[in-house]
């Protein structure tokens, strides 16, 4: 009896190493399947500067990367993107010149009709994606470079077609009472289940 | 009460028939089958994750592909349990008592996947709850994503609280350790006390009304999520009566088919009898009759017009690529048993087994050619694209992850069937002992 009980704990020792095991693995392949290559990450830089002033405005891109004595130097031949920051997803800005040249720089056109916040304020981001030499890099910054606009007063409707906080109320309404009546019922349910149990344990 | 009286005497002929059995030769094998295709659809899974949505040949045009013509079969298919267990259960139809677990137990395998099926179909599943965290109520993704979950709660329900007294039973006549711990677990401390047959009665009845506008509502819903889009194919006002008609017809022979097998392979010819399958098929052909009726306005009408893209498309489905599978759909999948059916002769076990799983496999592919083929026709042409997003055909990944959650929805009825009663045994007895008591009445009454 001793004995199979101690097989049993052993048994039962097992089986939990082997949960933890398989757990381990499982969360490992995902790791690794959603693992992105950075394994130059932080060895080139990337830096953002802006040039021109009023109707001829440039984003200046630079990137260098240190030699084997430590100094930077610039690097050739790399494709940057640029982009704007918006409230759902990222403007593209071209250029002519979006490769770096021989002093490791990149440039594109900045549009001059671009809506910034209420002090015309930009986020402008420059990307090297998946480059073979560089892998990705990002770097962001801002600039006073657009049209000032006071969102409060382009405020959507509350509509079909509006973000999530503007929805119509009547939707709203009709949606929470119909799934808050289904549900009050599901709890009533599973208060059920509990008396139940209850009539069970009282009555026998 | 009398569950009770059946707990101690495990020599009831019902108990003989109606307790789980254990999988012989041919379980494993079933098993062992389905276990393999699962962990061929989990690698292709995980090379999906690995590289992203690429693996698949799901494009610009083609985004949504047979994962979701998956998903909405089974959300389609998950329907039967409002209809046997709660249509018919209001509608005071006495024979529907062995098929009442079958049915919801499909229900739950069913809607199980579907859920399943949706997390597989995004490109990051890991933000998956960004759907109820940014989800925007306008949104009818939103409303499907709601639906489907309160759906599978209460179909669960309707499937667990009626099994109380028969897991009591299996609590009894168990003799293994671990089934004993997990019987009572799940048994509630079920006694087979008048108040808790009052309180399963009451909970069943309050289920029974719920499931219906729910049902309705999940495949309506599901329909929406294309009728709501301006799309050649999609932009109809019927989608979602036809969509439901739809679903209580591959409902039904889902329903039929599991019948057949669990009857033949547990020799259940005293419980599940022709009359079932006489009565089953009649549904289906009437059901059938009315999927025929919406699929003929869904057809016959814009192709009476033939406008634009919307033209293009069904000229796809009429003479083009998709033909021989439209058709295919069209002929063996609905007219074929609409006319097998109407005899008598075609409503007996076996050719009805074998039109109901014509019915299941065509309705299937109808729910790709409802897919597929419209995102093929956009309103503005197809230009300037690599050649691969001309076209829709899905890789092995697919194949493979898309039959691995059938084979999961297949194994879910399997274990079920193996753990619990699959033909309810406490209302069994409850219709045996009320055709008892109405024999008797009808002696005294000519006596």
């Amino acid at each position: 009896m001793q004995n199979k009980k101690i097989y049993m704990k052993y048994n039962l020792l097992n089986i939990r190493f082997l949960c933890a095991v398989l757990t381990s693995c499982s969360l490992l392949c995902v790791q690794h399947a959603f693992a992105q290559d950075s394994s130059n990450a932080g060895i080139a830089k990337l830096t953002v500067s802006f040039l021109g002033k009023d109707s001829t405005r440039q984003v200046m891109a630079a990137i260098t990367k240190p030699d084997g004595t430590g100094k930077d130097t610039a690097v050739k031949g790399v494709e940057v993107h640029f982009y704007i920051y918006r409230d759902f997803g990222l403007l593209p800005v071209e250029g002519d010149n979006t490769t770096t040249d021989e002093n490791g720089e990149a440039t594109a056109d900045f549009p001059s009709d671009i809506p910034g916040d209420k002090s015309g304020i930009v986020t402008v981001i420059a990307r090297v994606e998946d480059d073979e030499q560089l892998g990705n890099i990002e770097t962001k910054k801002n600039i006073q470079w657009g049209i000032p606009v006071n969102k409060q007063q382009t405020a959507q409707p509350r509509a079909l077609w509006s973000s999530a906080n503007n929805a119509p109320w009547l939707l709203v309404i009709t949606v929470t009472g119909m799934v808050g009546v289904v549900w009050g019922i599901i709890v009533y349910i599973i208060f059920q289940l509990v008396a139940i149990k209850r009539a069970g344990r009282y009555e026998t | 009460m009398e569950t009770a009286k059946i707990e101690r005497d495990y020599n009831h002929e019902l108990l003989k028939d109606l307790m789980p059995k254990k999988f012989g030769m041919q379980g494993r094998l079933w098993v062992g089958f389905l276990v393999a295709v699962i962990i061929v659809g989990a690698f292709g899974y995980y090379r999906q994750l690995k590289y992203g949505l690429v693996v698949t040949d799901m494009r610009d045009f083609t985004s949504w592909g047979i994962y979701i013509s998956n998903f909405v079969f089974f959300v389609a298919i998950s329907l039967v349990g409002s209809l046997v267990s709660a249509i018919l259960k209001l509608t005071n139809v006495e024979w529907r008592t062995p098929l009442v677990r079958i049915s919801e137990i499909i229900a739950v395998a069913a809607i199980t996947f579907a859920a399943i099926i949706i997390i597989v179909d995004m490109g990051r599943p890991d933000r998956f709850w960004h759907l109820f965290v940014y989800g925007r109520i306008q949104s009818p993704i939103m409303w499907d994503v709601i639906v489907i979950s309160t759906y599978f709660i209460i179909s669960l329900l309707l499937l667990y609280i009626p099994l109380l007294p028969d897991i009591a039973i299996c609590r009894e006549t168990t003799s293994s350790k671990w089934k004993k711990r997990f019987y009572t677990i799940l048994a509630l401390n079920w006694r087979g006390t008048k108040k808790q047959y009052s309180i399963v009665n009451k909970c069943i009845r309050i289920l029974s009304v719920l499931v219906i506008p729910l049902a309705l509502a999940i495949h309506t819903v599901t329909s929406w999520l294309f009728a709501t889009t301006y799309r050649a194919g999609w932009d109809s006002s019927n989608f979602g009566p036809y969509f439901v008609s739809g679903a209580f017809m591959v409902g039904c022979a889902g329903v039929i088919s599991v019948m057949y097998v669990l009857r033949n392979h547990y020799n259940l010819q005293k419980y599940i009898t022709a009359r079932h399958f006489n009565n089953m098929g009649k549904l289906l052909v009437l059901l059938s009759l009315i999927y025929l009726y919406f699929n003929i306005n869904e057809y016959l009408v814009p192709g009476y017009k033939m406008k634009t893209v919307e033209g293009e498309q069904l000229y796809e489905l009429f003479k083009g690529r998709y033909a021989p599978m439209f058709w295919s759909v069209q002929i063996f999948g609905m007219i074929l048993p609409i006319v097998v059916l109407l005899f008598k002769k075609g409503r007996k076990p076996l050719p009805l087994f074998i039109v109901s799983l014509f019915v299941v496999v065509g309705a299937w592919f109808k729910r790709f050619l409802i897919v597929a083929p419209t995102q093929l026709h956009p309103f503005i042409p197809i230009q300037r694209v690599p050649e691969s997003w001309h076209h829709y055909i899905p890789t092995w990944e697919e194949w493979m992850i898309t039959s691995a959650s059938l084979a999961g929805a297949l194994l879910i009825i399997t274990l079920f069937v193996r753990l619990f009663p699959i033909i309810p045994i406490w209302e069994m007895k409850e219709e045996q002992m009320r055709k008892h008591q109405l024999a008797e009445q009808k002696d005294l009454y000519e006596v």
